[in-house]
C-alpha cells in the first residue's frame, strides 16, 4: 500500500486566499489521488471542517494537537518525544552527507524526513533502506526539488518498499510534484487509486490564479501544450496509434490533443487538419498550401492559428476545369 | 578527479520540433554560437532533410563554430542522409525505431527490414568517412536482447556511439540504470542518454543513464521539445556535479539568459 500526503495547503498558508476557493481547492485535492491532505490548522478552523482521517494538521507547537478532536494525524516541524502522540515529527536533512547525524533520532517513530534533494545523485537504494532501519517501515518521505528530481526520488521510494510519501501539487514549496508521483507511479507500478486525475486543469487553474503567474506550457502532465502535435512523423503515429508518441492518453489528466499547424507540419497534417475543418483535402492543392504554411511559420515564428490556415487554405484550393 | 562526460545540445533539431515553434536562421546561428562558446561538447544542429533554408543554416553553423562538433539527424533514407553527408557535419546520427509498437505500427515492417536497411543507410555514412552513430527510437519500450544484438553489430560495423531514446519520456531511474548497463556490459558501446521530461523525470534519468556509464548526456536550453520537452540544460548541469561536463553552472546559467534574449518572443510559454 501506498499512502501519498498532499502537503499543497500547507505550502499556501501565507496566500491571502477567499474561503470558497480554498473549499474548492481542497474538494480537488481530495480527488486529486492523494489519500491525505495536510492544511495548517488554521485553515482547518477556517472552514470549521468536520475531522476526517484523510486531513493531517500542521502545528507549530505540539501542545495544539490536543485543541482538535477527532483528528488523528498532525504534523509539526519542533521534534521532540511526542511518539506516544499522533504528531509526525518532521526532519529536514539536506543532503545524504547528513544521513550519518539521523541516529541521534533513533528511537523517533512517526518520522518524516524532508530534503535529500541529491539522493538520486547517490545511492539511493541504500540511502532509503537506511532510513527505514533508522525509523520504522512507516517513516514517510517527502523529497525536495532542489535538483529537479524529486518526482524521481518519491518515486525510486515507492519502488524500493517505502509506503509513506509526501508531494505537493505543481510542486510548491520545492516538493515532488504530485501530479508527476502519481502518473509515473501509474506507468511504473500500475498504481490506480480511487481518483480522478481530470481534476488537474481545474488545480492548476486555482494555483496559477493564487500564485499570479502560468506553469509553463511545457510542464510535465499540467502544461497546457503538452498534447499539441506537429511534426509530420508524430502526426502521422499518433494518427495510427496513439500510444506511438503519448506517455499516457490526455483525457486521463482532463486534456485534449491538438495538431497544430506549422513549420514542422507535412501533408498528413495539412489533410487532417482540412478534414477537421470539414474541408475535403482534394480539392486543396496541399503540396503548395504546406510549402506556404512553412514559410509563414518561420516568419511568425509560430504555428499557424486555425482561421489563419483556413484563409490561407482557401488561395490553394482546385479551381473546377 | 570527477570523471569527464559530454553534453549533446539538441536545442536546434529536437528543441525546435516543439509545437507551434519555430526558429529563424539569425536566432539558430545565434544559440550556436552561444553553444559553441561554453564549449558544449556537440551540437545536433538540424534534419538537412526539412529543405533548403535548413541546409543553409546548418552550412553557417559549419562555417562559424570554433570547438564544438556538429551533427546532423536523419531518418533511415539514403536520400536524407546524402543531404547530410553534403553538408560534410562532423558526425552524421541516424534513428532506428526499435519498438515493436513503432517497427510493426508506425513503419509497417519487421526487425529483419529495420536491420537490413538500417545497416546499409550506416554503410553509406561510414563510406563517406563520417563518424556516425545511431538512435535507437523509443529504446525504453525495446526489447533489451534485440537492441543489444544491434548495438554489437553497429559497433563492429565502426558506429562510435547509440543514443538511447526515451522517445515518450516514460523511464524512471532504476529502469534507466537497468537499461543502460545492460548495454554497456554487453556490448562495450559509447551509449547517450536522450531522456524527454513526460513524467518529469528527464534530469534524473540522465543523471543515473551517465551513473550507468552512459559518457553522453543530451539536452536542450531550457528543456524545449515536443510535449514535456527534454532534459534541460540548466537543471541536468546543477544537478549533475558529480561528473564533469566541461561546464559551469554559471556558464549554462548564462547560455539560458542569453536564449530567453534570443528567442523571447517564442519563449513568452515556456518561462
Ligand atoms: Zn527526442
Amino acid at each position: 500500500m501506498i499512502r501519498i500526503t498532499d502537503t499543497t495547503l500547507s505550502c499556501l498558508e501565507n496566500f491571502d486566499i477567499e474561503e470558497a476557493k480554498l473549499r474548492e481547492l481542497l474538494s480537488l485535492l481530495l480527488l486529486s489521488g492523494a489519500n491525505v491532505i495536510e492544511m495548517p490548522a488554521l485553515f482547518f478552523e477556517r472552514l470549521e471542517l468536520a475531522p476526517s482521517p484523510r486531513y493531517m494538521l500542521r502545528i507549530e507547537n505540539p501542545e495544539e494537537a490536543g485543541r482538535f478532536k477527532g483528528i488523528s494525524r498532525f504534523i509539526c516541524r519542533k521534534n521532540g518525544f511526542f511518539h506516544s502522540l499522533p504528531i509526525i515529527s518532521e526532519i529536514q536533512v539536506n543532503d545524504v552527507k547528513e544521513i550519518n547525524f539521523l541516529s541521534r533520532y533513533e528511537n523517533l517513530r512517526n518520522v518524516r524526513i524532508t530534503g535529500l534533494d541529491d539522493v538520486l545523485c547517490h545511492n539511493y537504494e541504500s540511502v532509503f533502506k537506511n532510513l527505514r532501519k533508522h525509523f520504522g517501515d512507516k517513516v514517510e518521505f517527502c523529497p525536495e526539488n532542489t535538483f529537479s528530481c524529486a518526482a524521481a526520488a518519491a518515486l525510486e521510494w515507492a519502488v524500493s518498499g517505502g509506503t509513506d510519501l509526501a508531494a505537493s501539487f505543481g510542486g510548491i514549496g520545492n516538493k515532488a510534484p504530485l501530479e508527476e508521483v502519481l502518473i509515473s507511479l501509474r506507468v511504473a507500478k500500475r498504481f490506480k487509486p480511487n481518483a480522478s486525475y481530470e481534476v488537474f486543469p481545474r488545480i492548476a487553474e486555482i494555483m496559477e490564479e493564487l500564485l499570479g503567474e502560468r506553469y509553463p506550457g511545457n510542464k510535465a502532465v499540467i502544461g497546457a501544450a503538452i498534447f499539441d502535435v506537429e511534426s509530420g512523423i508524430h502526426i502521422d503515429g499518433i494518427l495510427k496509434k496513439p500510444e506511438m508518441y503519448e506517455p499516457f492518453p490526455p483525457e486521463l489528466v482532463g486534456r485534449r490533443r491538438r495538431f497544430i499547424i506549422g513549420k514542422h507540419s507535412g501533408k498528413k497534417a495539412i489533410r487532417t487538419k482540412l478534414l477537421e475543418h470539414g474541408i475535403d483535402p482534394n480539392n486543396i492543392r496541399i503540396a503548395e498550401l504546406l510549402e506556404e504554411v512553412r514559410a509563414q511559420s518561420v516568419k511568425r515564428l509560430s504555428g499557424i492559428p486555425d482561421e489563419e490556415f483556413l484563409k490561407l487554405s482557401e488561395f490553394f484550393r482546385r479551381r473546377g476545369e | 578527479m570527477k570523471a569527464l562526460k559530454y553534453i549533446v545540445d539538441t536545442t536546434l533539431r529536437d528543441g525546435e520540433q516543439s509545437p507551434g515553434l519555430a526558429m529563424n536562421m539569425e536566432q539558430k546561428l545565434e544559440i550556436a554560437r552561444l553553444l559553441d562558446e561554453a564549449g558544449i561538447y556537440q551540437i545536433e544542429a538540424g534534419i538537412p532533410a526539412m529543405g533548403r533554408i535548413e541546409t543553409e543554416t546548418i552550412s553557417r553553423i559549419m562555417a562559424m563554430r570554433k570547438k564544438s562538433k556538429i551533427s546532423l539527424w536523419n531518418r533511415l533514407k539514403i536520400d536524407d542522409i546524402k543531404k547530410s553527408m553534403e553538408c560534410a557535419p562532423d558526425i552524421i546520427h541516424m534513428s532506428v525505431p526499435v519498438s515493436y509498437v513503432l517497427i510493426y505500427s508506425k513503419l509497417n515492417k519487421n526487425k529483419t527490414w529495420v536491420t537490413k536497411n538500417l545497416f546499409s543507410c550506416v554503410e553509406y555514412a561510414l563510406s563517406g568517412g563520417f563518424e556516425v552513430t545511431v538512435g535507437f527510437e523509443d529504446a525504453s519500450r525495446a526489447d533489451i536482447t534485440f537492441m543489444i544484438a544491434l548495438a554489437k553489430q553497429l559497433k563492429e560495423m565502426g558506429v562510435s556511439r547509440i543514443r538511447f531514446a526515451d522517445t515518450v519520456g516514460v523511464m524512471t531511474p532504476t529502469r534507466t540504470y537497468q537499461a543502460i548497463r545492460d548495454i554497456v556490459e554487453n556490448t562495450g558501446v559509447e551509449v547517450e542518454m536522450h531522456a524527454h521530461n513526460d513524467l518529469g523525470m528527464a534530469v534524473a534519468n540522465s543523471i543515473v543513464a551517465a551513473k550507468a556509464g552512459s559518457n553522453y548526456i543530451d539536452t536542450t536550453i531550457l528543456g524545449i521539445g515536443e510535449r514535456a520537452g527534454n532534459c534541460d540544460f540548466l537543471k541536468f548541469i546543477r544537478a549533475a556535479s558529480i561528473y564533469d561536463f566541461g561546464v559551469t553552472e554559471k556558464t549554462a546559467a548564462a547560455v539560458q539568459q542569453s536564449t530567453l534574449g534570443i528567442l523571447a518572443k517564442q519563449l513568452a510559454a515556456f518561462v
